[in-house]
């Protein structure tokens, strides 16, 4: 376990996980101390780029784009939400309980997806009818909340995710980062991410190598939407709201989707960088465009979120760190072996 | 009684599963020609929308006449986004392409909020304010005149690609692009012609759209899924697939509205496309023989 550790940290370059470590050590030791908004969005950074890493597991790993996975953070949101309803049942209790729905839910869809060779176009379209569904279902049910969405009561005590202030959640997203970052590592050294990159680059090959293909994507799937689920039931402990216009949408799908692809999809630092990204740029917009006050200017924001998603495709279609592993191994790929002479 | 029901539903589903028909014709030619999800279709009909809304606010001219400044406008722009912006997004993979035409999407449609804010505009043209009554069935002339109008342009639209050099061009490049270059036509200026085309149907089924339900941004993301959706049920890069896709759906949809399910509707027909997907992946009349 840790030799595959180490091995990883000097294939992907040690410089970049230094820096990370530094920069999360930093963020760590200020939080208490800096202003509370920017605490706020260190936490909603961290959110998102754990949300991305997990989708990175099947989306770039396993390389099936699922747009589908709101769904999965939603179980995990609405089941805080439904179990406050009862009395005397901590919210904690919400974590097992979402992960168990979201796994066995996740294998369902990915036994049947998979079984019929769903890949391509017709998985990204079709996991995102079936988040699609039911945000409608959801919409229509008044124990749901509908459209409205359901308030989640402030309830006392750690039991029910009330600290008192926001900050024991940025140390909680940034264990579960620190958690899911060394997790994707050891991952990308073990024979599952072997099999994995071997899959999202020759499905065909693959399987004449005896890769049991839909066997690994299912286990992708489902540990993704496993991971995802809890990202879920921590949000909605922090924001003690949800809605289906936000929590089953395509924008958080796309919060996940765009960390991971603007970072580098297939990394294991990559949705990190790309995650805190997108929420900065986010936040940024919003800030401006709140000085304006105008309600249409922040439309203008969201329309430049929109381009701003559109650029980085065109400028880094590897994602940042992804283009910048590949320089290397480019670099190594062209350097000729010592005393080799080159033939012409 | 539940008969009665059921004719009506499939009335005024034809009607509206024309238009939807129309919305997805322009969208499927250009995912067979270009092989590019143009996701950002739906944005492209709100544009219409809101286009012809304007248009009959300021002159007050039946919007259906408008359409004959509104279409032309559509189609070059579709040529322009083709051949500046999506054809750029083609050397990337696959799913960075449905990503990339997503930002599109939403692009343009908080822009579209950007000018016209969330509120719902409607467009009531007067000369259209009128309903027929057949007997139990009850049918709006908006209705009617929308159906005529796609029914109309799709046949326009089918004459085009079966008897016209530039439809024989198109068909050429959906069945194989590096042929079709071999055979010396310009298939990036094809591509962009075929997503011209799309916008132009989407401009017409945005204006008939226009007439008959409220306009606010939101829906956008809904045209784009309906118009995937009616695609992939009929078959990717057919014609007569989209159209009996379109009338699935609309039959799908009036039939749940008339029997008080009508908030469901879309839930069902997307389980039903969910279903196609697995069963027959090319959809109910593939074009693409594999």
């Amino acid at each position: 376990m840790f030799s595959k550790l180490t091995d990883s940290f000097r294939q992907q370059g040690a410089g970049l996980w230094l820096i990370a470590a530094a920069v999360a050590a930093a963020a760590a030791v200020a939080a208490p101390w800096i202003n509370p908004y920017y605490t706020r969005v260190m936490t909603m950074g961290l959110l998102c780029g754990y949300l991305a890493a997990s989708w990175n597991l099947i989306g770039g790993y396993a390389g099936q784009m699922s747009l589908g996975h709101a769904l999965f953070f939603a179980i995990g949101s609405y089941s805080v939400a439904l179990l406050a309803r009862l009395q005397d049942v901590p919210l904690v209790a919400a974590l097992p309980l979402a992960v168990a729905v979201s796994v066995a839910l996740a294998w369902i869809i990915a036994s049947i997806c998979f079984r019929y060779a769903l890949r391509g176009i017709y998985f990204a379209v079709g996991t995102l009818l079936l988040a699609e569904i039911a945000r409608i279902l959801v919409i229509n049910s008044d124990a749901m909340g509908r459209s409205q969405g359901l308030q989640i009561p402030a309830l006392e005590g750690a039991r029910n995710f009330s600290f008192g202030s926001d900050l024991p959640f940025f140390y909680i997203f940034l264990g579960m980062s620190i958690a899911l970052a060394l997790g994707s590592l050891v991952l990308e050294r073990c024979k599952l991410g072997y099999d994995l990159v071997a899959l999202r680059e020759q499905e065909d090959g693959a399987r004449a190598l005896g890769v049991d293909v839909n066997a690994i994507k299912r286990l992708s799937f489902v540990i993704s939407a496993g991971l995802t689920c809890v990202g879920g039931v921590v949000y909605a402990g922090l924001v003690r709201y949800v809605e289906p216009g936000y929590d089953l949408s395509l924008t958080i799908t796309l919060f996940m989707v765009m960390g991971a692809v603007l970072g580098g999809r297939g990394t294991a630092l990559g949705p990190f960088l790309g995650g805190i990204l997108v929420v900065i740029v986010q936040e940024t917009l919003i800030t401006v465009g709140s000085t304006f006050g105008t309600t249409s200017v922040s439309a203008l924001a969201q329309m430049i979120y929109g381009l701003f998603f559109v650029v980085v495709l065109l400028v880094f279609p590897r994602g940042i760190i992804g283009q910048l592993l590949h320089r290397r191994i480019d670099r190594k790929a062209t350097r000729p072996p010592v005393g080799a002479t080159q033939e012409v | 009684m539940l008969l009665t029901l059921l004719l009506v539903g499939a009335v005024s589903g034809v009607l509206g599963g024309l238009i939807l028909a129309l919305l997805s014709t322009g969208f499927n030619l250009a995912l067979g020609v270009s092989r590019v999800v143009n996701f950002q279709h739906g944005a492209v009909v709100l544009w219409s929308m809101y286009a012809s809304y304007m248009l009959w606010k300021a002159t007050g001219i039946n919007p259906y006449v408008g359409l004959l400044a509104i279409a032309p406008v559509a189609f070059a722009i579709g040529y322009f986004l083709h051949r500046w912006l999506i054809s750029r997004s083609l050397s990337t993979p696959e799913d960075s392409q449905i990503l990339f035409s997503i930002g599109l999407l939403i692009a343009f449609q908080y822009l579209a909020q950007f000018f016209f804010s969330t509120d719902a505009h409607s467009l009531t043209e007067d000369s259209l304010q009128h309903s027929l009554i057949i007997g139990p069935v009850f049918l709006q002339y908006t209705q009617i005149a929308a159906a005529a109008m796609s029914l109309l342009v799709l046949i326009l639209l089918h004459l085009m690609l079966t008897r016209t050099d530039l439809g024989r061009k198109l068909h050429a490049c959906a069945q194989n692009p590096t042929g079709a270059r071999v055979a010396g036509l310009n298939v990036e200026h094809l591509s962009a012609v075929a997503l011209g085309i799309a916008a132009a149907c989407a401009a017409v089924s945005g204006t008939a759209l226009a007439t008959m339900a409220p306009i606010f941004p939101e829906r956008a993301f809904e045209y784009s899924l309906v118009a995937v959706v009616v695609s992939v049920l009929g078959g990717i890069g057919s014609m007569s697939g989209s159209i009996l896709g379109g009338l699935i759906v609309g039959i799908i949809i009036a039939v749940s509205q008339v029997t008080g399910y009508g908030d469901l509707a879309l839930a069902i027909v997307y389980a039903l496309v969910f279903l196609i997907f697995l069963i027959r992946p090319n959809g109910l009349i593939s074009a693409i023989k594999s």
